[in-house]
């Protein structure tokens, strides 16, 4: 019994300090091993049939291939099976149980840390204002355009349960007002038709386990509006045509497949703010 | 600069009211945190402890400071109470006010806003019996309100309410109207609309129930008493919430009220949204028609609320507050406002808020650039 004792000792202890592995199992209880994987699989495993040994072995293998994985992210399927062996065996549970706890955590991390591809289509009301100067040989003046649109495009975006990247784009069409009543020239236009394309690439992170989203838009928006010059003909509009960039903030929250969301930015001038409003879903 | 002192008037009382969006921690129920069961008001032991492990961020406490201790800490004076009775409260608030930084009209002001003490009586099983209010400076410059004399301390809150059971529950004295979603921008159209603001409370009875599926309440004011008669505000509101999805709400109300000189009434219907993890969507919208004695200024306006709050970090709450306005719903005229907003609790007992508002017009008639406003805001409590 003794020597027994002093044989195991000798071969657990060492076991610490070698590299324990499925091959050396097989190599050594070849036979033993094909049986203990039937009898886990028809749930017929007696653990007193086998020699403490061999089940220290298993132990060891599966805590060298759990330190793999926790190191390097590099997943044996074996281990999977020489869990299952071990928790048949009912050998060492309480740290079978740990180990087995931290690969399945560090499993969970790695798969919240992979990136996946998804598109939405959506609809948002945007709203931006412009201005426009209006000159004559004289007299150079500003006046403001508030314009209103419908946008209706979709989006690619990569996610994982921490950030997502994306790049959106819709086609818009709406109108637009503009009133200038104290400067010369008075000029009043409404209902002016406009239609253009919004593109935007952005960044966010997700802050909720619903998967809701903070973060930055840059969005170019190109739109095309055609403003009639004054009649008196003294006085000419430069630029229908032009290309806006909006640095935004923008939250998305979803309710199941569909969600809303919202941009405004960029804040740095009075006249010339673009907020949206929409409502899409992902698939 | 008129436009500017309305503003002033208009933004001056923002207050202490509850925090819908934290229907986002799971509380759809104001009742969780408060002793009044509709919102706002002093916070009862649950929500003292709730704000501070759950709402406040725990980034200047040591790690050995455990949330138990937190808790421990979150009652008034920073201690648990030692006997079950009396609760206090004192709060401080103030902010700055800056309208179109950065622009020729920019200009700004420190408005003190809220210094006040809350103190709650309970007593009997489950706080069967409660008597509950606050007393503070009044805030300036809106003061003295509509028909109101000029004071220097005042009362917006004070009941008795009784609770037989945990599903039913009355109270009598001067609170807010029930209507609506009750967002803590009390500028906010869904409020100034159906005029159920911080500067509106009323004198009467209200009833709340609340069931599994199913919250609500119905009360019949006769005005603010404080007021001179004429200008009381006498009717009854109601709302009813249901829960949806084990996690939603959805609900409508209804207002009604008149005084010698007009007649209000509005209804509404609402949505708070639960985004998990403290992120949460509120949506209203809702009609009110005023009508005048003498029939000048009678008028339907029509507006909309869509708050979505996202928690990025425990402690920090990214808010964007959009709303539109129909003034009057016979005309092509409306507003809408948009202002993304921080809510900071970086202690227990300790909220910092930064909002920016942006009011854009739509009008054939008039074009000018939006309006700018950033409010920087400091809340204290003890």
């Amino acid at each position: 019994m003794a020597i027994k004792f002093i044989t195991l000792l000798i071969l657990v202890t060492s076991s610490f300090y070698a590299s324990a592995s499925l091959n050396e199992i097989k190599h050594r209880y070849n036979e033993e091993h094909q049986k203990i994987l039937n009898e886990v699989e028809e749930e017929e495993l007696d653990p007193e049939d086998y020699s403490l040994e061999l089940k220290e072995l298993y132990f060891q293998t599966y805590q060298t291939e759990a330190n793999l994985f926790l190191k390097n992210d590099q997943f044996e399927q074996s281990t999977t099976q020489l869990q299952s062996i071990l928790e048949a065996f009912e050998y060492k549970e309480d740290e079978v149980s740990k180990i087995s706890e931290k690969i399945e955590a560090h499993q969970k991390e790695l798969q919240q840390k992979k990136f996946q591809k998804n598109y939405s289509l959506e609809i948002n009301y945007l709203s931006w204002q412009r201005e426009i100067d209006i000159k004559s040989p004289t007299i150079k003046n500003k006046i403001i355009v508030t314009n209103q649109a419908t946008c209706l495009g979709g989006g690619l975006h990569f996610s994982n349960a921490y950030y997502v990247y994306g790049v959106e784009g819709c086609l818009l069409t709406g109108t637009g007002d503009t009133k200038e009543k104290k400067s010369p020239p008075k000029y009043k236009e409404s209902d002016i038709p406009l239609w253009g394309i919004k593109t935007s690439l952005n960044a966010g992170m997700i802050v909720s386990t619903a998967g809701a989203q903070l973060g930055v838009k840059l969005p170019l928006l190109y739109s095309i509006q055609n403003l009639k010059n004054p009649p008196d003909n003294t006085f000419k509009l430069k630029e229908d045509h032009k290309i806006l960039f909006f640095p935004t903030l923008y939250t998305r929250l979803p309710l199941g497949t569909f969600f809303i969301q919202s941009e405004i930015g960029p804040f740095l001038d009075q006249s010339n703010t673009l907020y949206s409003i929409g409502a899409g879903f992902t698939f | 600069m008129k436009t500017f002192l309305v503003l002033i008037f208009a933004l001056a009382p923002l207050t202490s009211w509850g925090y819908a969006n934290f229907i986002g921690h799971g509380y759809p129920s104001c009742l969780n945190c408060h002793f009044n069961p509709f919102g706002g008001g002093q916070l009862n032991d649950y929500g003292r402890v709730v704000s501070a492990t759950a709402i406040s961020a725990r980034t200047f406490y040591p790690d050995n400071v455990s949330e138990e201790k937190l808790a421990y800490l979150s009652g008034f004076l920073f201690r648990k109470p030692k006997q079950d009775h009396l609760r206090l409260q004192a709060n401080y608030r103030g902010f700055s006010m800056y309208q179109n930084p950065g622009s020729e009209q920019e200009s700004k002001r420190w408005i003190t806003m809220q210094s006040d003490i809350r103190a709650t009586l309970k007593f009997g099983e489950n706080d069967k019996f409660i008597v509950s209010g606050e007393y503070g400076r009044v805030p300036m410059p809106e003061f003295p309100g509509e028909g109101l004399n000029e004071q220097q301390y005042y009362s917006r809150n004070y009941f008795v309410g009784h609770r037989p059971n945990e599903n039913f529950g009355i109270y009598l004295g001067l609170m807010d109207k029930l209507y609506g979603i009750r967002v803590i921008e009390h500028i906010a159209y869904s409020r100034s609309n159906p005029r159920v603001s911080q500067n509106d409370p009323v004198h009467g009875i209200s009833t709340h129930f609340l069931t599994k599926g199913w919250e609500g309440g119905i009360s019949a004011f006769v005005g603010n008493l404080e007021q001179e008669p004429e200008y009381r505000m006498k009717g009854a509101s109601g709302m009813l919430e249901k829960t949806v999805f084990d996690l939603h709400r959805i609900g409508a109300s209804f207002l009604s009220s008149k005084n010698d000189f007009q007649r209000l009434t509005s209804a509404a219907i609402h949505g708070r949204f639960n985004i998990k993890e403290g992120s949460a969507i509120l949506s209203e919208i809702g009609q009110t028609t005023k009508s005048f004695e003498d029939n000048n200024g009678n008028r339907t306006s029509r507006y909309a609320l869509l708050q979505t709050s996202v928690r990025p970090w425990r402690g920090l709450y990214f808010l964007t507050n959009i709303e539109y306005q129909k003034q009057n719903i016979h005309q092509d005229d409306y507003s809408v406002r948009i202002g993304p907003g921080l809510q900071y609790f970086p202690i227990q007992r300790v909220e910092l808020r930064a909002d920016a508002y942006n009011t854009r017009n739509f009008s054939n008639d008039n074009t000018r650039k939006d309006s700018w406003l950033l409010l920087l805001q400091t809340h204290i409590w003890l």
